[in-house]
């Protein structure tokens, strides 16, 4: 009684509303009758996908939804990283956990792989029309505000890459005189908790030993100096891309734009020194 | 005062052009640098020679015809200006100056120091028509627009299309004039059926000129003439994911 007609109206029809949009989205395969009719949906369907998905800004987004996937990653590497200041049993756990299940490893591993391949692809594309929409340069061009970070994306992205197959090849695949890692290997200490509930150990069996591998690994000067221009590099990176993500995806306003900046570059700083303090603890022997 | 000016000077679209040194001589500090090179073109003419040729229209600061990238940066040293606004009194007794065109493979250049911005137009071309009645003018409150998004919608709607934003891109990209103009029809309710759609074809068009792609740089935001803010491509960015989306999904 006490709401205004209108109102009542407008609250009336919009659960009607909602489940007529819903309808609209979900039974889409299933509108209309004809076969001709519907592959002409389908055909218009595909079509449109794959302009937004060539577009300029399609390719943004691809760039800025992996890039944003990939930074999830980095986070939660580096947490896992983390683990050696816990000792050697911890690391240790949790690298059996990661391992414990194969599948689900390789469906991981084949999954940040696109995505990664989907983000360097784009990227490399992009990066190659900006060079060809200016054939003949400026002989003098001023940069006003721009941060080093935003104009040296490619060059810090290259690295990174360059980086991740070096890291991959070193700790992961074993390649070359880094075979001996593999022979690493010891018990680990029974501890109760969510590692030993998700991925128990037994008692006596040896399993891959990543806290030795890390001091051996570590302990090679130079093998540091990569380890922590690779993460220089990805600080760099992420400073720009970090915030570019929510440009790109629509999400800042300039109002939101210094607190954007900031907060990107506190996490780059936060990866930065989370990823290099394991290396450096191994070098300066806190680690060992 | 006097100046060296080094000036791109280039016969048409086709030729190569190359840098050539004049000297200004005699130019008074409140003379805009337009007139500054009216004042050159003088002698040149005088002197027999062809003068240098140049975009220009209203000299005061609306029209969006002045272009130029001066000592690097476009529209020269002040902040939110044109060429037209600039004066000689922004520069130091004695100096250098170099004088550009902008420069991106959408925008070639015809001659000399102007560039042919029509792949501008024909963005604003491909995002057609607003549904509007014709015949007397609407009752003014007959379609109610608050303050709030009247201002944004304003402030998007200053972009005079110079094409400053373009010349200051490291990557030639078109997103701020593009996405002022999505913007602009697009908070309004004038632009709300062909919404959409203006958003799709304009982003089209604009890839399909060759400008090159947004990386966030934000340069076009500071040298913009009439203080348009990449707020305007975010809008953009999030509007034609919205009509793409909307198309995929419901034809």
């Amino acid at each position: 009684m006490g709401v205004p007609r209108g109102a009542r109206d407008t609250l009336g029809k919009l659960p009607e509303k909602l489940l007529r949009r819903g309808k609209h989205l979900l039974a889409f395969p299933l509108r209309g009758r004809g076969l001709i009719f519907q592959t002409a949906r389908g055909f218009v369907f595909m079509k449109t996908l794959w302009q937004l998905l060539r577009s300029s800004l399609g390719r943004k987004y691809l760039m800025a939804a992996t890039g944003l996937l990939l930074v999830g990653f980095v986070v939660v590497h580096m947490l896992g990283n983390l683990k050696a200041f816990s000792g050697a049993d911890a690391l240790n756990h949790y690298a059996h956990l990661l391992k414990s299940r194969a599948w689900a490893l390789w469906v991981f591993r084949a999954g940040l792989l696109a995505i990664a391949l989907v983000h360097v692809g784009c990227g490399i594309t992009l990066a190659l029309e900006n060079r060809r929409a200016r054939p003949q340069p400026y002989v003098r061009l001023k940069t006003i505000q721009a941060s080093v970070a935003s104009l040296s994306m490619l060059g810090s992205g290259l690295v990174v890459g360059a980086f991740v197959l070096f890291h991959v090849l070193h700790l992961t695949v074993q390649v070359g005189g880094f075979q001996e890692y593999a022979k690493l290997k010891s018990p680990i200490a029974d501890a109760p908790g969510i590692l030993q509930a998700l991925a128990p150990v037994e008692p006596g069996r040896s399993y891959p030993d990543v806290y030795e591998m890390i001091v051996h690994a570590f302990s090679v000067p130079w093998i540091v100096l990569v380890y922590l221009v690779g993460v220089g590099a990805l600080g760099l990176h992420l400073s720009h891309g970090f915030q570019s993500v929510f440009q790109t995806l629509g999400w800042r306003s300039d109002a939101a734009g210094p607190f954007l900046t900031g907060l990107a570059r506190v996490l780059a700083l936060a990866i930065v020194l989370g990823m290099a303090s394991v290396p450096a603890a191994v070098l300066c022997g806190f680690l060992r | 005062m006097n100046f060296t000016l080094k000036i791109w000077r280039q016969k048409d679209a086709n030729s190569v052009g190359r840098f050539v040194e004049v000297s200004a001589r005699g130019i008074r500090p409140e003379m805009s640098f337009l007139e500054m090179l009216d004042v050159v073109n003088d002698e040149v003419t005088q002197a027999g020679g062809e003068p240098v040729a140049f975009d220009h229209d209203c000299r005061e600061g609306i029209c969006g015809a002045c272009s130029l990238v001066i000592n690097g940066e476009p529209h020269g040293p002040n902040e939110k200006a044109t060429t037209c606004q600039v004066y000689m009194r922004s520069f130091r007794d004695g100096e250098t100056i170099t004088v550009e065109p902008f420069r991106a493979r959408a925008f070639p250049v015809l001659k000399d120091l102007v560039a042919d911005r029509s792949a501008f137009d024909r963005i604003i071309q491909a995002g057609g028509f607003v549904s509007v009645n014709t015949g007397q003018a609407p009752e003014a409150n007959a379609a109610p627009i608050g303050k709030e998004v009247a201002e944004k919608a304003f402030d998007s709607a200053a972009c005079i299309g110079c094409g400053a934003c373009v010349a200051a891109c490291k990557n030639s990209s078109a997103m701020l004039f593009v996405g002022a103009k999505i913007a602009h029809l697009g908070r309004l309710p004038q632009g709300q059926p062909e919404r959409a759609q203006r958003a799709r074809a304009m982003v089209a068009r604009m890839d399909a000129e060759g400008f090159g792609n947004c990386t966030n740089q934000y340069e076009c935001q500071a040298v913009c003439p009439k203080g348009v803010t990449v707020a305007n491509i975010a809008w953009m960015n999030r509007d034609y994911l919205a009509a793409s989306l909307k198309k995929i999904f419901t034809g």
